[in-house]
């Protein structure tokens, strides 16, 4: 007898029930998104070789499409272990004791990754070290043999001095490591560690030694690649992630069409034209782009007319992008929220309750978004300069891949109209400029509502595609002033300047916010 | 949405390329001893390239060299002593990329697939030049591969009945075969990553997908290639593609919605889960749309499956639940648009052929990593993943029959797609209309005309 099936009222998806209620959904585990049974990625190289700086964006790409992951920096657990870094000696080959202490943090670190892969329902961890000796990495893979783990080893491999000048000055010059010390006798002293490191790096074989491994070797900071033995869908997806980043510094826009005529009335999707502020906006943000003074900038716009309409005023050559539409409101498409309120209360409630899963019927949740944008995410990668005119939760799916937000906090982001964010990359994150454009616009933006009631959980998960921000390093008891340098690149300054009112700021000053702000 | 302009310019745009895939035409070149599966790689990334809506075409150099050498006799043609044969190959190969250039630049190519062996620097130093003097872009493709069981199946699969070997004994085949290969080897110079070959574009497919070279992707149609040519395998697996079981609104007559399975689409669900049975499949996967009358169906095999939202039918926007007489009789301009270029006709706010294509790719990605898959889906859909295997165009694609209560199960068989349709033998309505009999040049033209004085009017009135 076929089972009934009932709709789960948030996420709108059918699922077998029992007596009106719903039972388990007979789906086979880990549906075609998730990684099953789990995997370890393991870092392979010498240092300055951009090892964390791959381990954090593919983590955050990773949980952006609702992969748990989680990155495991030995390092960290070293800093803890040994609470004043002095010299590179502590790194030579011959150091009895300092060789002991870093093999015990290296144990930690796999004893953590074990939890979070077996009890805190992580899917993936990244094992963050050199780990450039066969020795190590035998015990790694020992270690996934035991556990039932998949091993995935990323290496990259780097001879250029340019190249590995400038990592060591943008990352490892302000580390914990060096507080005290000035930027000259920190680079030397981390070339000196990199060199007790290379006495004995045994990179991998894929001839002899290791052919049988699934890696992949980067060189040269990605212009070539050596794949080897891919075992599962996760892991070509991770190769084709890491194929498409770059590391040209560039910076990406982005920001709404101008006001639209359904703004001005309080109506929600729908396909009207711009307001005269909107033109307005349109005009200005011409004049901002001219003013930025960019070598070939690339425009995405939606298929939308308000935001080819704001294309339109920068008199250059723009792609649309169907993937770029608005949230699909379903029949709530072009109601104002008063009146969705009064026809659909019980939807208007369960939006509120958890908006990241929420599906307007017939129409689209966030959840849904994300998956539908992911393309744009990829070719944004590939792209330098770019400047993408959207909507209001298509921006915030953009800039919670961008700034690592969770899906709980991404249907909350706050995306002004008539505002632009400029996104840079730096060290290992993302800097934020919003930039106001000086015209006035409707605010559209709901805050979370106080008392959000939220039944038990429904919600089905495992095909889920649930951002969820990347979680702090994992290391031993907290150490104070640990988080600041951690958090660096983002400057937390005048936080006076977060209101959400528009604050008008001029186009020649750009002002830091920090990414508290957004929120 | 496009800006105003004049007619002419509005043709060009609903052809105009993705610039952000890449920004100029590109020759994909292959390189590779005979038999490690540049044909069958060429053809298969052509038929993905162009179902994702780049157009692609295969310049086989043994086509052409078949044209100018009627008869082939023996493998003696390609020693590479052979003077006169060396001519003829060489003016093949010139005459091909002449091909290529007419293509590229006249016949709205975007992408070349040059696949012969070109395993000498002399060759492909020539490609390059050409390449040079065209402002194109080039990627190189090399198989390499060193297991003998791998070659002997493919020689068995492809070459045993090749144009070559009309009526030959097997044994013979292969042996001539076998030495032809050498031939080759005696002059081949693979790509060198370390020096000589090293500012290419290229990636090197070692033994059949177990490793990869990748060396300087230029751009994002590269990145998908490598991509692609990285998730596709040759293990033997089939594929099942079906529709839900008939729907209450299919007996209405109504398009879209999420309606319930009637009785005969439950009936066809027990039918389909003997099929199963009967089939013995292992390791079979059961993939099902989000909507209700796909997941009713995949219940009733009682296995697990898998929902995916991409797998829904194509959106009909405001025609939604409508019967065909109803969007005849309240949107008529629309119900004759949408006759007359089914493929790119969107519903208003709705979906059209070429959007569902993009919704399904990674299910197509996915679908060649898997092995045993039964997808139960939709019309729209079906034809979609359909014109995919059967490497049908845009043109045909709207008009494939996918009729309820049938399963079409698929095999990839050498350079191709084996289709066998099995009818369950549970009755339901016809879904199916067939193209319309009008002149497609003269109704595209009245439609484009039509299209923009229409534009025109609903502009105003939204």
């Amino acid at each position: 007898m076929p089972r009934e099936l009932t709709q789960n009222r948030i996420q709108k998806i059918w699922i077998p029930s029992k007596d009106g209620k719903p039972s388990m959904p007979r789906t086979s585990h880990g549906g075609p998104h998730l990684a099953n049974p789990p995997t370890v990625i393991v870092m392979v190289g010498l240092p300055a070789r951009g090892k964390t700086y791959i381990s954090r964006k593919l983590t955050r790409y990773l949980n952006w499409i609702g992969i748990p992951t989680k990155v495991f920096n030995v390092g960290e657990y070293r800093r803890e272990a040994v609470k004043h870094y002095s010299t590179y000696d502590f790194f030579k080959s011959d150091n009895e004791d300092a060789v002991k202490i870093r093999q015990q943090c290296a144990l930690a670190a796999l004893r953590d990754v074990k939890t979070y892969l077996t009890e805190e329902e992580g899917q993936v961890a990244v094992f963050d070290a050199t780990n450039t000796t066969r020795e190590r990495r035998d015990m790694i893979l020992e270690f996934g043999a035991v556990n039932g783990f998949k091993i995935f080893f990323i290496e990259s491999v780097c001879d250029d001095p340019n190249v590995i000048a400038c990592n060591i000055l943008e990352v490892k010059v302000s580390s914990p490591d060096y507080q005290d010390c000035n930027k000259t006798d920190a680079m030397e002293d981390f070339k000196k560690r990199i060199e007790c490191y290379r006495m004995n790096y045994q990179p991998l074989d894929p001839d002899q030694y290791d052919k049988n491994l699934s890696f992949i070797k980067v060189i040269d900071v990605g212009r070539r690649f050596l794949v080897n033995r891919i075992q599962d869908h996760i892991q070509s997806r991770i190769v084709y992630y890491l194929m498409n980043i770059h590391v040209q510094p560039r910076s990406i826009y982005l920001c709404r069409h101008g006001e639209s005529q359904h703004n001005l009335q309080g109506r929600l999707g729908g396909d009207s034209g711009l307001s005269t502020r909107g033109r307005k906006f349109a005009g200005a943000l011409a004049k901002f782009v001219e003013e930025q003074n960019l070598k070939d900038l690339k425009v995405w716009t939606s298929q939308m007319r308000r935001s080819i309409q704001t294309a339109e005023a920068l008199n250059v050559p723009y792609e649309q992008w169907k993937a770029l539409n608005e949230i699909d409101g379903g029949v709530c498409e072009e109601m104002t929220y008063e009146e969705m309120r009064e026809r659909f209360p019980d939807e208007f409630a369960l939006r509120d309750q958890d908006k990241y899963y929420y599906r307007y019927p017939s129409g689209e949740s966030y959840q849904d978004l994300v998956q539908r944008v992911e393309p744009v995410i990829m070719g944004l990668e590939r792209q330098e300069n770019v400047l993408v005119v959207c909507h209001q939760a298509v921006m915030r799916c953009l800039l919670a891949y961008f700034l690592d937000k969770s899906a709980d906090e991404m249907p909350y982001l706050k995306c002004p109209l008539h505002t632009v964010l400029k996104l840079t990359p730096v060290a290992y994150g993302c800097k934020v400029e919003s930039i106001t454009l000086n015209v006035e616009a409707v605010n559209t933006h709901r805050d979370r509502p106080e008392e959000v009631k939220r039944g038990p959980s429904t919600l089905i998960r495992r095909n889920s595609v649930t951002p969820l921000t990347s979680p702090e390093p994992s290391k031993k008891p907290r150490i104070e002033g640990l988080d600041d340098t951690i958090i660096r690149e983002v400057t937390p300054t005048q936080l006076t300047l977060c209101s959400t009112s528009h604050t008008t700021l001029a186009l020649s000053t750009q002002h830091w916010l920090s990414e508290a702000c957004l929120t | 949405w496009y800006p105003q302009r004049p007619l002419l310019c509005y043709c060009a745009n609903r052809s105009s390329w993705a610039s952000y895939m890449t920004n100029s035409p590109t020759m994909i070149v292959m390189i590779g001893l005979p038999a490690r599966g540049k044909t069958y790689m060429s053809k298969k990334l052509t038929r993905y390239l162009n179902w994702i809506g780049v157009p692609t075409k295969v310049f086989n150099l043994g086509v052409y060299r078949r044209e100018a050498v009627k008869a082939y006799k023996s493998y003696d043609f390609f020693r590479h002593d052979n003077e006169e044969a060396m001519e003829i190959r060489k003016q093949c190969a010139l005459v091909a990329l002449e091909d290529v250039k007419t293509y590229l630049n006249e016949e709205g190519g975007q992408i070349a697939v040059f696949d012969a062996t070109n395993t000498t620097r002399e060759r492909r130093d020539l490609i390059l030049d050409f390449i040079q003097e065209n402002a194109y872009k080039v990627f190189f493709v090399e198989s390499v591969c060193d297991d003998p069981e791998v070659i002997a199946a493919n020689i068995l699969d492809v070459k045993v009945s090749s144009p070559d070997y009309p009526e030959t004994h097997r044994e013979r085949v292969m042996d001539d075969f076998l030495k032809r290969i050498e031939c080759y080897k005696v002059t081949y110079q693979p790509l060198d990553p370390d020096e000589y070959d090293k500012d290419l574009s290229f990636i090197k497919v070692m033994n059949v997908g177990r490793r990869y070279l990748v060396n300087r992707v230029q751009d994002y149609i590269q990145s998908k290639i490598v991509y692609y040519l990285m998730n596709i395998h040759v293990h033997s697996h089939s594929i099942y593609l079906c529709r839900h079981g008939e729907s209450e609104h299919n007996v209405q007559g109504r398009i879209g919605g999420d309606s319930e399975l009637s009785p005969r689409g439950r009936q066809f669900a027990s039918a389909l889960r003997e099929f199963i049975e009967e089939h013995k499949l292992s390791d079979l996967k059961v993939w099902t749309s989000q909507l209700r009358r796909t997941i009713q169906t995949a219940e009733e095999l009682g296995v697990p499956y898998e929902q995916w939202k991409i797998l829904n039918e194509i959106d009909a926007g405001v025609c939604e639940e409508m019967t065909y007489e109803m969007i005849q009789n309240t949107f008529p301009e629309e119900f004759a648009l949408r006759d007359q270029d089914k493929y790119h006709y969107r519903y208003p706010g709705g979906e059209s052929y070429q959007d569902l294509v993009q919704r399904l790719e990674p299910v197509i990605m996915e679908l060649e990593r898997q092995g045993n898959v039964l997808v139960i889906c939709h019309q729209a859909v079906m034809r979609c993943l359909l014109a995919y295997f059967l490497d049908k165009s845009g043109d045909d694609l709207p008009y494939l029959k996918c009729p309820l209560h049938t399963v079409m199960k698929l095999t990839p068989v050498a350079y191709g797609c084996k289709v066998e349709m099995f009818y369950l033998n549970v009755e339901a309505v016809n879904t199916h209309r067939d193209r319309p009999l009008v002149s497609p040049h003269l109704s595209l033209w009245c439609s484009l005309l039509q299209y923009e004085i229409l534009m025109e009017n609903i502009k105003y009135s939204f």
